[in-house]
């Protein structure tokens, strides 16, 4: 399976017709941030310059796949009400993250991403990495 | 996978048995040609398959259809069918655009006479019908109005002037699902659906005008109100962001609900609740919920192009109504009859990228319908036929009276993207006498003619199978692309 890399640590894995990512990360709070990285690339967003204010997310779920579910689904959602997040920060304390980051007001976006599932959601440690694959109904 | 595991049943049903990995509880069936069999094994399609053959009180077995490909947890056409007795209801085995379907409208315009206004119909029914990443509907409805829509569907649009009762009649479910209940499905979900009613969305969705370039079944083909020469429209479209929520907020709870009932499922995202219990009822009533959003998204954009076809076309004398021949659900889970080991049993079909199809007789036909069976509509892709079949008797042996519900994909959105380019693609669609709008050119690139199944071949699979048979086929003049 030849995959496309779109940054450093986030790969596109081919998908017939959804879309997918391999996501690694040297933390997890890393892999949460690479991962929301991943999936604004997939949307294709154009943000303007302008600063609209900080926000910030809190989540607590029963694992971690579950948080990573939670926490893309939110960034998705700020997408579809025109706000882009940069800056990401993410912290990670047992299955509670807290997440802030910059708003920016979009301009347009490309694709529609429907939802962030479960297919193939597994957060591994290897090597002292963790890494996970990601599919998005499109 | 490969050839021998699978035991031939007839040219075009291919059996997996349910020993063929622990934990499957039923045998998959596969309806498809040699070589579309093949092609299945290139994707993860089958072992989604049978994955879904694990799911809890699951029954007789697992159907997967010709146009089958690979999806996220569930194949997209895949066919499962759970007792009610002791079965469960997976919401991801129905999938997030809950009730995405398609409408089709016939119309006694002659294409000759058209001819000249097409290119002004289809720019017409651009503007009235909002299309694209991101792009909301013309009404801005709400909390109160998507909670009615929710619970009494297009009746809702008939009592707002948005439909006929001539509509209402042909639609599955008459365009509302019974058991729906706003109350089960988030704040988020209404507030998601308040600006999108009547809007096409992106990806696959699509409204089509085509000519009926060929009758099949002349006495169904009147039935139907099918003229050859003459126009149709298909619209393609779902639940949008209402239907998503509902799909992803109960995704996401049902994965403790799997831990409480002991379920033991090979892929998370097949997570599902016992049919009789809180959970499993109360995602049904928000399925339901999101279906009638559907239902009276499809209506709306109905009337949007009844009205583009009408202040166009009034410049020439002549009918140009566009009447409502079928519209049907292919993400769906609905509670049927059906006749397992010679007994009639009530069960849930969970039906991802897969249509109903029942044969003459059934009760839950419109009249008009009852003797001929129902309308099953196989859209092909931008550039190709698509067609329209009804659903036989022995369909309800075989697949749960299921049918296909499109080409099925074969190639990946960036492959798509690097093998063509929008402009081209719009461009060689142009020089085949087909007018493209669409909301952007990478998106077109993505849905090119290529990246789907022969259309026809997959018609073949159906009709060799006895699934469906054949009314008329129908050939695309203008299309509007989300």
């Amino acid at each position: 399976m030849q995959k496309n890399k779109l940054l450093s640590k986030v790969f596109e894995v081919p998908h017939t017709a959804d879309a997918a990512i391999d996501v690694l990360g040297r933390s997890l709070e890393e892999l949460f941030i690479n991962a929301a990285l991943g999936m604004l690339l997939i949307l294709e967003v154009n943000s303007q310059e302008r600063d609209v204010g900080y926000e910030k997310i809190l989540l607590a779920e029963n694992d971690h796949e579950s948080l990573l579910v939670a926490f893309l689904s939110e960034i998705l959602y700020l997408v579809e009400q025109k706000r882009y997040p940069s800056n990401i920060q993410v912290k990670i304390s047992g299955s509670q993250l807290e997440s802030t980051f910059q708003c920016f007001p979009i301009v347009s976006y490309n694709r529609e991403i429907k939802a962030v599932t479960f297919n193939q959601l597994n957060i591994m440690q290897i090597n002292g990495q963790f890494q996970t694959r990601i599919v998005f109904d499109i | 996978m490969n050839i021998n595991d699978f035991r031939q049943i007839s040219e075009y049903e291919w059996e997996i048995k349910r020993g063929f990995q622990s934990g499957m509880r039923v045998p998959v069936i596969v309806f498809a040609d040699v070589q579309m069999l093949h092609e299945s094994m290139k994707d993860t399609s089958l072992q989604q398959a049978i994955n879904a053959a694990h799911l809890p009180g699951v029954v007789k077995n697992v159907c997967v259809m010709p146009d089958v490909h690979q999806g996220y947890g569930f194949p997209i056409g895949g066919v499962a069918a759970t007792s009610l007795d002791n079965g469960v209801i997976s919401p991801g085995a129905i999938g997030y655009d809950i009730n995405c379907g398609v409408r089709l409208m016939a119309s006694q315009i002659e294409y000759t006479e058209a001819k000249p206004f097409i290119e002004e119909i289809i720019n017409k029914i651009n503007s009235l019908c909002p299309s694209g990443v991101g792009k909301g509907g013309r009404l801005k409805l709400t909390k109160n109005e998507i909670e009615e829509v929710c619970a009494t569907g297009v009746r809702w649009a008939l009592r707002n002037g948005f439909a006929t009762n001539d509509d209402i009649a042909f639609i599955e479910d008459r365009g509302c699902i019974d058991g729906a209940n706003p109350s089960m499905i988030s704040s988020r979900a209404i507030q998601r659906g308040m600006p999108q009613l009547g809007s096409l969305g992106s990806g696959n969705h699509f409204i089509e005008i085509d000519i009926v370039d060929k009758i099949e079944n002349k006495e169904a083909a009147a039935i139907l109100g099918l003229k050859k020469g003459c126009l149709v429209l298909q619209i393609h479209t779902g639940s949008r962001g209402l239907g998503h929520q509902v799909c992803s907020d109960y995704v996401k709870s049902f994965q403790h609900v799997a831990g409480k009932y002991r379920f033991n499922l090979p892929d998370r995202e097949l997570v599902c609740a016992p049919l009789d219990s809180r959970e499993g009822k109360n995602y049904l009533s928000a399925m339901c919920c999101a279906a009638n959003f559907a239902f009276t998204n499809r209506q709306l954009l109905a009337f949007y192009s009844r009205r583009a076809f009408e202040e166009i076309l009034s410049k020439i004398p002549g009918s140009f109504n566009l009447y409502t021949v079928y519209d049907l659900a292919h993400n769906i889970g609905k509670i049927e009859n059906h006749e397992i080991s010679g007994k009639g049993q009530t069960v849930c079909v969970h039906r991802k990228g897969a249509t109903r199809a029942y044969g003459p007789g059934h009760n839950d036909l419109p009249g008009k319908y009852k003797e001929i069976g129902q309308p099953v509509l196989i859209p092909g892709s931008m550039g190709t036929h698509s067609w329209v079949m009804l659903g036989t008797n022995q369909a309800a042996q075989k697949s749960f009276s299921s049918c296909s519900h499109g080409a099925g994909r074969v190639m990946s959105r960036s492959q798509a993207r690097k093998r063509f380019r929008g402009e081209k693609v719009r461009e060689r669609l142009y020089e085949e006498g087909i007018f493209i709008r669409a909301g952007s050119m990478a998106g077109l690139s993505e849905e090119a003619p290529q990246v789907y199944k022969d259309v026809d071949r997959v018609v073949r699979c159906v009709v060799g199978a006895n699934l469906a048979s054949k009314v008329a086929r129908l050939k695309p003049i203008a299309v509007i692309k989300g």
